[in-house]
């Protein structure tokens, strides 16, 4: 069954576009992650413009995202004074990251942009979880007690100045910490079409210390927030939000992620986690393989905007 | 392009200066259906072009003509080519080329912009062009893709956007929005016809289709009309809504996003 994009102005199948909304909400689902990082790829491997692949993945995130949010809200695993200091750190990032990819895509450098950052982080988060993986499976294996988190000896981050009392963190830090997450985050948000939580969470533990029962609430919190500003901000700019393909990935992912979630629980968290490794650097070994073959056609031609 | 006798080039000559000549030969042609509409479930369409060639029967020179040539010997010169080109609404259209940067990546280094550049354009003849009229004709008719004149931006006109041109035809022959059809006009006794085949990924707006009859090298006839290719009313409303009200559609998005999101968790936890 074909339908016509009305933004990507292509027509699609159907029951690919769900297919892939599902699968990536089937690993979502697996691996607890947004998914944002897989889906601007693949739908870029699926023929889509880039702009409106990282445009509509944002969107996409804002849906996957706000119910996770809400059911942390009802356990009250949300810390909204870091909250809203990550959102606000989030809407400097988007706006930065809205101007850098107006700029890139007016002088023809947007494939690139999206390309080599996804090359970079999916490389290096690829790698780093792959490392750590395999080095709990390792230990496990070897009878060694799994390593704790390093709680307790303050770094450089706790000596900057404008110290605020984090009642529901537990914890009393410089507020610039969470804003230059936040605007890190919103930053790629706005140029890679992801929620971010793949930078976020490990920051927030490993940087800021926070209790690791609120850091998914309180990212989730971020996420809904920035994606929607970021969803905006591409609907006034580049004009490349698909609320057709946006839906059509939305239904998909709900399906996939209650299947894959279901299935999570046969997997060990190790495992689980050196699986993504592997699929995270995949998507970028893909990515950058396309980068550094020569094309099959030098020349490529753009249409300008009527 | 065979050799002409005397006689004939005689006529081809008056035919090509006389003022009357485009209405001496009757050229009747129509086409179905008149609109082109790109609906959701949109995966291409076709236009029919058909029309007759009628000649006048006291007409001298014609009859001479005739006489002169057989129609196993040059098929185009009795009864005439056929060429039918449909053209899609006027594009700005970036061309880019990639260069091999440090050794390592391969990156766009260098943009053309042409201006005008038609966004689609299906060209169907009954013979190939090259046999049916000389270089210079097709040049000026701008028949057939390669013959295209296709205007610069800012850049002046120089041998280095010879590339830059070809390139665009190619990427939008890729697309299959440029077809050259070589034998898609055909002939039943007086009668001709020819099938357009639209694709799926055309760009809205105003499209021209022209029908040409050429005889003895040079366009004795010519119709055309104005065609007009619209997204299906839900994606044109969906398309007109992005790009005139930007701030209520991202919000529209951002709504839709959070009650498909809402609805979801809803929809799972009951069941």
């Amino acid at each position: 069954m074909e339908i016509y994009l009305p933004i990507a102005e292509m027509p699609v199948n159907v029951l690919l576009i769900l297919g892939m909304g599902g699968a990536v909400g089937f690993l979502s689902g697996l691996f607890g992650v947004g998914g944002g990082f897989l889906m601007t790829p693949l739908l870029m491997f699926a023929g889509v413009p880039p702009a409106v692949a990282v445009a509509t993945a944002a969107n996409q995130v804002v849906a996957s995202s706000v119910s996770g949010a809400f059911a942390h809200y009802r356990r009250q695993a949300v810390d909204f004074q870091m909250g809203w200091l990550l959102v606000a750190g989030g809407i400097v990032g988007s706006v930065i990251g809205i101007y850098l990819f107006d700029l890139m895509k007016a002088t023809g450098q947007i494939e690139l942009m999206i390309s080599l950052s996804y090359v970079l982080f999916l490389g290096l988060v690829g790698i780093l979880m792959l490392y750590e993986s395999v080095r709990a499976i390792w230990r496990r294996q070897a009878g060694m007690p799994a390593v704790g988190r390093g709680q307790g000896h303050h770094s450089w981050i706790h000596r900057l100045p404008l110290k605020l009392r984090f009642r529901r963190s537990r914890l009393y830090i410089s507020a610039i910490g969470p804003v230059v997450i936040g605007l890190s985050v919103g930053l790629l948000t706005a140029t890679m079409g992801v929620g971010g939580g793949f930078i976020m969470i490990p920051a927030m533990i490993y940087l800021l210390h926070m209790p690791t029962s609120i850091v998914v609430g309180t990212s989730l919190f971020q996420i809904v927030f920035v994606t929607a500003l970021v969803t905006l901000l591409h609907a006034l700019s580049t004009k490349s939000v698909d609320v057709v393909l946006s839906l059509l990935l939305v239904v998909g992912a709900v399906i996939g992620a209650q299947l894959g979630a279901r299935f999570s629980l046969r997997l060990r968290g190790e495992q689980l986690r050196a699986l993504l490794g592997l699929l995270v650097l995949a998507v970028a070994l893909r990515l950058a393989f396309d980068l550094v073959t020569p094309p099959a056609d030098l020349y490529s031609i753009v249409t300008k905007a009527p | 392009m065979k050799r002409m006798r005397p006689a004939s080039l005689a006529i081809f000559m008056l035919t090509l200066f006389s003022p009357g000549s485009l209405r001496a030969e009757g050229l009747v042609a129509d086409l179905s259906p008149g609109t082109i509409s790109i609906t959701s479930s949109f995966t291409g369409t076709e236009i029919t072009v058909f029309g007759t060639v009628e000649r006048d029967p006291f007409d001298l020179l014609d009859l001479l003509r005739r006489r002169d040539t057989t129609p196993e010997t040059q098929p185009g010169a009795t009864r005439g080519d056929i060429i039918v080109v449909l053209r899609g609404p006027p594009e700005e259209i970036a061309v880019r080329r990639k260069a091999h940067v440090g050794g390592v990546i391969w990156m766009n280094v260098d943009t053309v912009s042409f201006l005008d550049v038609p966004g689609f354009y299906y060209l169907a003849s009954t013979r190939p062009l090259d046999e049916i009229a000389s270089q210079t004709v097709l040049e000026r008719g701008e028949f057939g893709m390669d013959n295209m004149q296709l205007k610069p931006k800012t850049d002046a006109e120089s041998p280095a956007l010879a590339p830059y041109r070809k390139a665009l035809v190619r990427n939008k022959a890729r697309q299959g929005l440029y077809v050259e059809s070589i034998g898609g006009v055909r002939f039943r006794g007086s009668l001709f016809s020819a099938t357009v085949r639209i694709p799926a990924n055309v760009p809205d707006g105003r499209y021209s289709a022209e029908v040409f009859l050429i005889r003895d090298g040079a366009v004795v006839s010519a119709q055309s009309w104005l065609l007009l290719a619209e997204k299906s009313v839900f994606e044109r409303r969906i398309f007109r809504f992005a790009y005139q009200e930007p701030f209520a559609y991202g919000t529209l998005a951002i709504v839709l996003a959070l009650a498909a999101g809402a609805l979801a968790s809803v929809v799972i936890r009951t069941t």
